[in-house]
This record gives C-alpha cells, structure tokens and sequence, in this order.
C-alpha cells in the first residue's frame, strides 16, 4: 500500500497555477528527492500532503486514507487524524521560541494524549540523544546554531512515530558548513528505512540518499526516476540546464 | 541610572514640597470696598415644587427658632443668616410627588463639592463637616429622612440632580441667573460679599488703586462675574489674570507676589487668611 | 492626618484600578481576535467599537455610561448603574479597546511558521492559541501593556467626575479647605509608589517571558 498517494492535484493562486496536474505514489520505506527550480511548485506539493495549502482540484491519500477527495479536503476533524502521522520538517525550523528543546519535543504527544508526560520527556531524551543534542534538552531554540534547531525540529517530527516525513528544503536556511549535520541525521532516518519526501537543492545529497529522484517544473513532474538516471541522462533541455547552474555553482 | 534619576527626582518633589509649604509668609487684610455681594441658596430638581415648598418651610422653621443663628455662630463667630429672602423665582404648590419620593425614599441626597470650608469640607478624621452640612441635618431631621452626603464633581452638578443621584446641591451655591433658569432655587440663607485681599503693606488701599495692578480670582468663579460686571473698573488693572482652576493656587499667587489682589467669596477669603495665619 | 484622609480615597483608586485591570484584559483578548474574525461583519463592529472607545475622552464616557445610560427611551430604566459600578464598567470597556489594539499588533509579530507547525503537529486551534501564540505575543506586548497600567493608575483619577470619592477628591477637597498645597504632594508620591510597584512587577514578568 502506498504512503502516501497524489492524484492529479492542481492549486492556483488566483490565475496563477502552480500545480498542474501532479500525480505520485511513495511506497513505504521509499526515500524521495524533489528537485527543480524556485517556483516550480515542490513546497507547495509537499505543504498541500499535511494540509498547510488548500489544492483545487485532485485527490490526496496518505496511508490509504483520503486527505482530499476530488478537490474536496475531509472535515478539519477527520484531516487532523489523517495528518496524525504525518511529520514535517520546515526550512526556517519554527521551534516554539518560548519553550526549552525538551518542551518542543513533548508538547505535542502530551497535549494530543499520545505519550504521558513522563513517557514523552524520556522519549525526547532518547530521540535528541540520536540527533545528537542529548546536552541541550534544557537550552532555549534561540542559544542553539542553525543546524542544531534543524536537528531538534527532526526530533520534535519523530515524537509522533510518523509513517511519512515531509521535508521542505531543510538545509536551505544553514550556513553551508552546518548542512552536513542535518544531512547525517536524515541519512540516519534513511538507514532506519524512514519513508521520505525531500525537497532539497542538495543535489549530491539528493543523488546519494534517492531511491527516487522527481523534477518539478512549472508545476508539473517533468521527469522522475532513479538518482542515475535523472543525473546521468537528464531526458529535456530544461532539467539539463537546471543541473548545469548546480554544477556550475558546486 | 535610573536609581539616580529616581533619587534626583525625589529630590526635586522634597523641594518643591517645601516652597510650597512655606513660601513668604506675611499677612493679608481686606479692603473696606467689595465687587457687591451674592446670595447662596440650595438647588433643587426644577418641577419639584412639594418637595422644594416642604423643604422651604423646615428650613423657615430653623431660621425661626434660632437653631440656624446657632449653627452660624459655631462656624463664623456671628449670626449671619439672611432672613425673609423671597424665593428667586416663584415657586408655586403643583401638588406632584417629588416630597412623597424623598419620603418614600427615607433619604435625603446631598451632592457636595467636598472642599468648600467653612460650609462642606473634610475635617481631619475626613469626615464631611461645616456650616451647610450642620444645617442640613436640621432640615433632614424635620422633614424626618436620613441625610446622606454625596461627594460630586462640582461640573456635573445638573445632570446628578437632573439624574435623580443627588436631590439637593448644598455646597455655598450663588444665586445666578442661569440656575434659576435651570433649578428650583430656595430662598437665599447667608449672603456673601466677593472681597479683595491683598498683602498686608500694600499701598492698594481701595478698588480705585488697584489700576495698573495684577488682579486674580477663580476661573468660572462667580467672583469673576462679579469683576466683569464693573468693565470701567478692569480696565484700569494692568493684568485680570482668571485662569486658577481653584483659590488656593491664586491665593498661593498672591502670597509670592506674582498677582497683587485677589478677588475671592468672602467665605472662601476669609478661611484662605485664617488658614495661612496658623 | 491629611495623609488619614487621603488614605480613605486609596480604596476606591486600588479596588478601580485592579477591576478594570483584570477585567479589561480578557476583554481586550476577546476584541482582538472579534476583530481577526471571519466574518467581516464582525470585524467592522468590532473596529467601529474600538475607533469610538479610543477616539473619545474616557471622561465622556463616564458621564454617558453614569448619567447618559438611564435617559436612553425604553431600556433606560435598566441601565441606571451605582457611581462604583459605572465607572468599572467605562474603565473596562475603555482600556478593552487599546488593550485589543495592543494585542493584535502582538498577535501580528507572532511567525506565520509557529502556526504551521502547530498543525503539523496535530494542536487544536485553541491549543495553539494559548501554548504557541500568546505566550509569544505575551512577551511582544508587555511593555505596552506595563505603559497602559501606569497609565490606568493616573486615569482613575477621572473617576471623580462621577462622584467617586477616590484619592484625587480627597486631594482637592483638601486642598481647598485647607489652603494648602502639601495632598498635592503626598498624592504625587502615593501615585508615584503605586507606579513604582508596577515598574518592579512588570520587569519581573518581562524576565519571566523572557526567551
């Protein structure tokens, strides 16, 4: 059964549309890397699979429940528990700036009654342990480097025991010689076989990582197939010329 | 810093604190001429006749028996009471029920100016005192209510009454023509001359040597009525300065030289000099 | 002694201060997110009645709330209100309104991005509203807030116009009886004492929601 599945999903802002028919199907365990220039729609592919954007038309199925159903989104109560294992992780991180590491972490599973306070506070000990911030549990988002609030949005998304991780541009906030951290951690996820959608301009990454690497242009899969093939024989013009300005700046 | 503006700031209150208080002294006397004289009344709801022809009479009663020259005499030293004053405007027995109301009520509201001594004011335990209050409870008594005094801010003094929060306004209120207009006014009961006072050793000896001169009273005052009434007389002051919201302040003036008459109620006056004497 | 008297208005310029003060800050809260509502309707109810609060004088207010209420035909008579109870009910629906504008320029300096990761993080909208956000806006509108308790202290003042006997009466009545300026002064330092309190106690919430 596939994790989540998108059905021809089109979303306009206004006149402009900025997904035009999108279809995809990520199988349980699959790692998935979206790449494609600015505006092409990867973001809001991925916002519109936890309810963060509306889509106008199209379905969206996430462990085989229906999220939207013909441009139609479920009730809020019903697409809460279909988001329910779903995690995201964001480029710009939002932590709660109000609360310590651990309170980010634990906030969720207890106010949502998943975890009991004391499960949950060993829980985040446990999962900052594995991103390597088990030191900084009781330290405030604002005293923590980028990759290091990057790496506690990650553990905040596993508290939840997600089936599926979101990752919209996850490194594009950090200073270069912070990415790496960040990365290890997903590589970690991905040894665990975590089932992931990455957007991401990491192309090295995208091509190490991928079981499957899809390029979005003007909000549609232009081409999608493995690492290999998408970066040893970019099929248009378009997807050749966008790995160019990659190579060129790498 | 900030604990050392705090400290200079105090400082400076602690200062002007003292000035204050102290300021140069000296005594003050009154001229022999006076800006005429006015009468106070007490103000009622315009339309409660019964209860304004009731009122009139216990108030008559006390006058009559000479518990009123004893309530002036215990606050001014002398009977001062005016006597047989008709009504400013006629008030005719239209047989309506604002006396049933009081009496029904069991309470008689007195809305006051609280700060007006010798007639309502705060005494040093803070209880309302003074020659109107004494005089009230009297008339109170005889009408057989419970007297109860409401402090009120002397601006909305129309709309208490009119509003039903108050029934009397019982503060050395000036007959004016306006208020007649507006109230039911009670026959005038103490007469009150508007005096000038000026530094002792003064050479203002009378109203003419105030020309050239810098003459203050209260604005809105009714003293200031009183001044404007004389237009011949302003025009030979240097200065009619009118803009002290209160008579301590322009007394405060007078007493530091900046003002050399000030023309006040002689109650008011009167108290202001004896104050200062202490 | 005068300090005696005066002591008798403290209790009506405290007990005014903390009414409107717990009261007008829930009602501030409410008005702000009336005003971000979905109904536009609604919105521009709530703008009109935060235009009219703040664009006229509070001492306007207390006469139209004290002697203007119970002359309105029909429902007057309900509406007649003691002088205490009066001036509560202005000062709260008073300071609501710039309370309600505090807040919304709050609500509007919290991250579009803590909202979204709530929801992904399955919090209800309430959850959301009182764990992410106004614990945030709470810190942005505090020293706004500390502003208008200081100036709510000195407003209470107004009061006296309704015949409230608060410190400021005693005050002026004892100044005029007297003929003598000193309750000028020892008003000046009660007020100055009462804001001096509030000083220390909003630096001590500001270091509490600190972050």
């Amino acid at each position: 059964m596939e994790m989540l599945k998108l059905t021809n999903i089109v979303k306009s802002f206004g006149t402009n549309e900025v997904l035009r028919g999108v279809s995809l199907a990520v199988e349980r365990g699959e790692i998935i890397a979206v790449i494609g220039p600015s505006g092409s729609g990867k973001s809001t592919m991925l916002r519109s699979c936890v309810g963060l954007e509306r889509i106008s038309d199209g379905s969206i199925e996430i462990s085989g429940r229906s999220l939207v159903r013909e441009g139609v989104t479920v009730p809020e109560r019903e697409a809460r528990s279909v988001c329910a294992r779903t995690g995201m992780v964001f480029q710009h991180f939002n932590l709660f700036p109000h609360m310590t590491v651990r309170e980010n972490l634990c906030l969720a599973p207890v106010l949502r009654m998943v975890l009991d306070k004391r499960e949950a506070a060993k829980r985040a000990d446990a999962l900052l342990d594995k991103v390597g911030l088990a030191d900084k549990a009781d330290a405030m988002p604002a005293s923590l480097s980028g990759g290091q609030k990057q790496r506690v949005a990650i553990a905040r998304a596993l508290m939840l025991s997600p089936e599926i991780l979101l990752f919209d541009e996850p490194t594009s906030a950090l200073d270069p010689e912070l990415t790496g951290e960040v990365l290890a951690v997903m590589r970690g996820l991905a040894a665990e076989h975590m089932t992931m959608v990455i957007v991401t301009h990491e192309m090295a990454f995208a091509r190490d990582i991928a079981d499957r690497v899809l390029f979005m242009d003007e909000g549609i899969i232009a081409q999608s197939g493995t690492p290999d093939e998408i970066f040893q024989n970019p099929a248009s013009e378009r997807l050749r010329s966008f790995l160019r300005s990659f190579n060129r700046i790498a | 810093m900030k604990r050392l503006l705090a400290v200079l700031f105090s400082a400076a209150m602690l200062c002007a604190l003292f000035t204050g208080c102290s300021g140069t002294g000296g005594k003050f006397v009154v001229l022999e001429e006076n800006f005429g004289s006015e009468d106070y009344a007490v103000g009622m709801r315009k339309g409660d006749n019964t209860f304004t022809l009731a009122f009139q009479t216990a108030l008559d009663d006390i006058i009559a028996d000479g518990t009123a020259a004893d309530i002036s005499k215990k606050w001014f030293g002398e009977d001062k009471v005016l006597r047989d004053k008709p009504f400013p405007r006629e008030i005719t027995d239209t047989g309506d029920s604002s006396l049933q109301y009081i009496k029904d009520k069991g309470k008689l509201i007195l809305g006051l100016d609280v700060g007006f001594d010798p007639m309502g004011f705060y005494d040093d335990k803070g209880n309302i005192v003074g020659f109107d209050i004494d005089l009230a409870k009297e008339v109170a008594n005889r009408l057989g209510v419970e007297l109860v005094l409401q402090p009120i801010s002397w601006d909305a003094k129309e709309m208490e009454l009119s509003g039903k929060t108050i029934d009397v306004i019982w503060n050395g209120m000036s007959v004016t023509d306006k208020r007649v207009e507006e109230m039911n006014i009670s026959k005038p009961y103490l007469s009150n001359r508007m005096i000038i006072i000026v530094r002792d050793g003064s050479d203002i000896k009378t109203k003419a040597d105030l020309a050239g001169k810098v003459v203050a009273c209260q604005s809105g005052s009714s003293a200031l009525n009183a001044i404007e009434a004389e237009p011949d007389t302003v025009a030979t002051f240097k200065e009619l300065v009118s803009s002290y919201s209160d008579n301590p302040t322009a007394f405060l003036d007078l007493k530091s030289g900046r003002v050399d008459a000030l023309v006040v109620d002689e109650v008011v006056g009167l108290n202001l000099i004896a104050k200062n004497s202490k | 002694m005068i300090t005696g008297v005066m002591l008798k208005g403290i209790g009506f310029t405290l007990s005014l201060f903390v009414v409107t003060a717990v009261t007008s800050i829930p009602l501030g809260f409410a008005l702000t997110y009336l005003s971000n509502s979905k109904f536009r309707a609604v919105r521009a109810v709530t703008r009109a009645y935060v235009f009219v609060m703040r664009g006229t004088p509070l001492m306007l207010q207390l006469f139209f709330f004290y002697f203007g209420l119970p002359f309105i035909p029909f429902i007057g008579k309900f509406l007649v209100m003691d002088r205490f109870p009066a001036a509560c009910l202005t000062f709260a629906l008073n300071y609501a309104a710039y309370f309600c504008e505090i807040f919304r320029g709050g609500l509007l300096s919290v991250d579009k991005g803590q909202y979204e990761a709530a929801r992904v993080l399955g919090l209800t909208g309430t959850q959301t509203t009182f764990r992410i956000v106004i614990p945030q806006m709470i810190k942005v509108v505090m020293p706004s807030v500390a502003n208008e308790a200081i100036t709510l202290v000195k407003d209470t003042a107004l009061a006296s116009v309704i015949g409230i006997s608060d410190l400021l009466h005693y005050t002026r009545a004892l100044v005029n009886s007297r003929a003598d300026i000193t309750p000028f002064f020892i008003a000046a330092v009660f007020y100055l004492l009462f804001t001096f309190g509030l000083t220390k106690l909003f630096d001590a919430l500001e270091k509490k929601y600190k972050f």
